[in-house]
C-alpha cells in the first residue's frame, strides 16, 4: 500500500512538472511580452529592452524554465524581485522560500497573495454547486434508470439531454433575463462584497444555478446507464420475486451497486466545474479563479498562468486518485493489486 | 475466382443497403433522434443556402435601426448593437460554426483514433508513453486549456482546430484504445494475422470498422461540445476575429445592454442551444440503435 501511494504520488508530480513546461513552453512562446507589458504601451523600445536583459528573458526556453523552477521551489531569489529591475516587487514571506510562485505582472503582486484568496471564492462556489449536483443527478439518473425505455426514463432523459445543451453563458443570459431583468428578484453580479445591497447568498444563487444546470444532466445520464446494468442483474429480479416492494429493492439492493461507477464520474464533475467556472465568473463578475485565469492568459502574466496549472493538475489528479480509492472502498472485489 | 468472390461481396454490399434502410427508418421511429436531425439539418441547410436566402448582409450597418433595434419587418429578428441584421448574422454564424466545429473534430478524431489504434494494437511502450501524454493532457481542465492556448496562439481557424485536437484527441483515443483492446481477441484478429497480413492492413480494415458505431456516436457528441467550446472562445473574447459573425461573440457584446434588449442576446443563445441541442438528441439516437 505505501509503495502504491508513493508510485501514485511520483506520478502526480511527474504530471504537474510536465504540465508546468507544456505550459511554461506556450506561454513563453514570444518572451519579453512580460517587459512590455510591466511596462505599459508608453516605454521606449529601449526601455524595454534594458528590462528584458535585465530579466534575463532573451535566455534559452529550457534556462528559464529552470530559473522558474528554482524560484517555486525556493533554490534561488526571484529575478523580479531585484531592485535594479526598477519594478518595486517585494514579498513579505522572503526572498526565497518553498512555494514562491514568483509575481503577478498582471496585479503587481506576489501570486501567493492573490492566488489562494480567488481559488478559496471558487471552492465556495464550485462545492455548492457540486453538493446541489449529487441530489439531482441521483434523483434524476436513478428514476430514469428504474425502467429503461419507459415514459418517464423518455422525459427525464429528454431534459438532461436539454440542460446538457445549454453552455454556462447562455444559461447565464437566461437566468439574468428571467431573475433580474423581468422579475428583479436577485443580483446580475456577484463581487462578493454587499456594497449594492445584496446579501452574499443572494449573490451566490444565479451563478450555482448555472454551474448545476449545464452539469447535473450529463452525470444524471451516467447514473442512468449504471442503473439500468444493476436493474437487469438476477438478484434484483429475485428481490423483486421474494416479494420485496420496489422501494427496497431499490434502496438496499440497487442505488449502492448503482452508484459505484458513476462514483468516478462525479470526482470527474470537480475538474469539469474548474472549467465553468471560468466563463461563469466572467458572466456575473465574479472574484474567483477561472476569471483569474483568463485575465493573466489575456495579458500574458506567466507566474500567474503556471500557478494556476500547477493548482488545477493537482486538483485533477487527487480526484482521480480519490476515485480510485473510493472505488476500492465501494466495490470489494476491486483491490490494488 | 472473380465469379466466386464476386456475388458474396455483392450480397454483403445489398444486406448493408437494407440495414442502412432500415436504420435510417428507425432514426425517425425515435422522437428524440428525429428532433435532433431536424434540428440540425435545419442548422445545415441555412448556413449551405445563406447566399440566396433573402437576407440583409451580416456585415452591412443600417444607421436607421441603431436607435430600436428591437425586432421590425425590416430587421426580422432586430438588429446588434452595430445596426447588423441579427437573422442574417445568425445564419452566416452557422456557416462559421458548421465549418469550424465539425473540422475541428475530424482532425481530432483522426489523430485520436491513430494513437488509440497504436496504443491498443502494439501495447507495450508505445501504449505506456501515449497513455501518459493523454493523462497529462486530460488533467487540464478543457476550458483553461483552449484559453492559455488561444489567449498565446491567437485566435484564427486553423488554431481553433489546434486547440480542439490537443483537447480531443487524447479522449477519443482513450475510446479507441479501450474499444481495439477487447477485439483484438477476436478470432478474426489472430486469421488476418495469419495470412500475413501487415499491422496497417488490420488497424484499418479489420479493427477500424467495427469501432465504427461508437466512435461516430462520440463525434457527433464531440461536435455539439466542440460548438459550445467555439462560443465559450467567442464569449471571452477569444473567438474569430470580426467582422465574422460568431454566436458567441453576439451573446457577449450584446449583454452590456441586456437590461435593455435582452432579445439581442436571447436569440444568439437560443442558436447556439438549439444546434447543440440536436447533435446531442442525435448521438442519443445513434446510440439507441446500436443496441440489439
Amino acid at each position: 500500500m505505501a509503495r502504491y501511494l508513493i508510485g501514485r504520488l511520483g506520478l502526480m508530480l511527474l504530471t504537474m512538472a510536465c504540465a508546468s513546461f507544456l505550459v511554461f513552453a506556450v506561454c513563453e512562446f514570444t518572451p519579453g511580452s512580460v517587459a512590455r507589458k510591466s511596462l505599459g504601451p508608453f516605454a521606449t523600445q529601449q526601455q524595454v529592452q534594458l528590462l528584458m536583459e535585465k530579466l534575463k528573458a532573451n535566455d534559452p526556453l529550457m534556462v528559464r524554465y529552470g530559473r522558474w523552477l528554482g524560484v517555486l521551489l525556493g533554490l534561488i531569489p526571484d529575478p523580479l524581485q531585484d531592485p535594479g529591475t526598477g519594478l518595486n516587487f517585494t514579498d513579505w514571506r522572503g526572498k526565497q522560500y518553498f512555494g514562491n510562485f514568483g509575481y503577478s505582472t498582471l496585479n503587481k503582486l506576489p501570486v501567493n497573495d492573490i492566488i489562494w484568496e480567488r481559488l478559496g471564492n471558487t471552492a465556495l462556489l464550485g462545492g455548492i454547486a457540486f453538493l446541489l449536483i449529487i441530489p439531482f443527478s441521483i434523483l434524476f439518473g436513478v428514476l430514469s434508470g428504474l425502467k429503461e425505455g419507459g415514459g418517464l426514463d423518455r422525459s427525464l432523459s429528454v431534459i438532461c439531454i436539454t440542460f446538457t445543451s445549454i453552455p454556462e453563458f447562455a444559461s447565464g443570459v437566461f437566468l439574468v433575463t428571467l431573475f433580474v431583468i423581468l422579475w428583479p428578484l436577485l443580483p446580475g453580479t456577484s463581487p462578493l462584497n454587499t456594497d449594492a445591497g445584496w446579501s452574499l447568498p443572494s449573490q451566490l444563487v444565479l451563478p450555482v444555478a448555472v454551474l448545476v444546470v449545464y452539469d447535473f444532466g450529463y452525470v444524471a445520464r451516467m447514473i442512468r446507464v449504471s442503473m439500468i446494468g444493476v436493474m437487469e442483474k438476477p438478484y434484483i429480479r429475485t428481490a423483486l420475486l421474494k416479494g420485496m416492494s420496489t422501494r427496497q429493492v431499490v434502496l438496499g439492493h440497487a442505488l449502492r451497486n448503482a452508484m459505484i461507477a458513476p462514483f468516478t464520474v462525479l470526482l470527474l464533475q470537480i475538474n469539469f466545474l474548474i472549467s465553468g467556472v471560468v466563463v461563469t465568473e466572467l458572466v456575473f463578475a465574479y472574484p474567483g479563479f477561472g476569471r483569474l485565469i483568463l485575465e493573466a492568459s489575456l495579458f500574458g502574466d506567466v507566474a500567474t498562468i503556471e500557478a494556476a496549472t500547477l493548482i488545477t493538475v493537482a486538483i485533477a489528479v487527487t480526484t482521480q486518485f480519490i476515485g480510485d480509492l473510493g472505488y476500492v472502498l465501494l466495490d470489494p472485489r476491486v483491490r490494488i493489486s | 475466382m472473380s465469379a466466386l468472390t464476386g456475388s458474396p461481396l455483392k450480397v454483403s454490399a445489398a444486406a448493408t443497403r437494407t440495414v442502412g434502410r432500415r436504420k435510417r427508418k428507425l432514426l425517425f421511429r425515435s422522437r428524440t433522434a428525429a428532433i435532433g436531425f431536424f434540428l440540425v439539418s435545419f442548422w445545415v441547410l441555412a448556413a449551405l443556402f445563406a447566399p440566396v436566402l433573402p437576407l440583409a448582409s451580416p456585415t452591412q450597418q443600417d444607421a436607421l435601426a441603431l436607435a430600436d433595434p428591437t425586432p421590425s419587418a425590416k430587421h426580422v429578428l432586430g438588429t446588434d448593437l452595430l445596426g447588423r441584421d441579427v437573422l442574417s448574422r445568425l445564419i452566416y454564424g452557422a456557416r462559421t460554426v458548421l465549418t469550424v466545429a465539425p473540422l475541428s473534430v475530424a482532425v481530432a478524431m483522426l489523430v485520436g483514433i491513430t494513437i488509440g489504434m497504436l496504443a491498443g494494437y502494439y501495447g507495450g511502450w508505445i501504449d505506456l508513453l501515449i497513455s501518459r501524454i493523454s493523462d497529462i493532457l486530460l488533467a487540464f481542465p478543457v476550458v483553461v486549456l483552449y484559453v492559455i492556448l488561444i489567449a498565446n496562439i491567437g485566435p484564427s481557424i486553423l488554431n481553433i482546430v489546434i486547440a480542439t485536437t490537443i483537447a480531443s484527441a487524447p479522449g477519443i483515443g482513450r475510446i479507441t484504445r479501450s474499444l481495439v483492446l477487447g477485439l483484438k481477441q477476436q478470432e478474426y484478429i489472430a486469421a488476418a494475422k495469419l495470412r500475413g497480413e501487415n499491422a496497417l492492413y488490420i488497424m484499418v480494415v479489420e479493427l477500424l470498422p467495427n469501432c465504427r458505431g461508437m466512435l461516430i456516436v462520440d463525434a457527433c457528441l464531440r461536435i455539439g461540445y466542440t460548438i459550445i467550446t467555439i462560443g465559450i472562445l467567442g464569449f471571452l473574447g477569444l473567438g474569430l476575429p470580426p467582422p465574422n459573425p460568431d454566436w458567441g461573440g453576439m451573446v457577449k457584446e450584446s449583454t452590456t445592454v441586456l437590461n435593455v434588449w435582452p432579445l439581442m442576446s436571447l436569440f444568439p443563445a437560443f442558436a447556439i442551444v438549439s444546434l447543440v441541442l440536436g447533435f446531442n438528441l442525435l448521438a442519443d439516437g445513434l446510440r439507441e440503435l446500436r443496441k440489439p
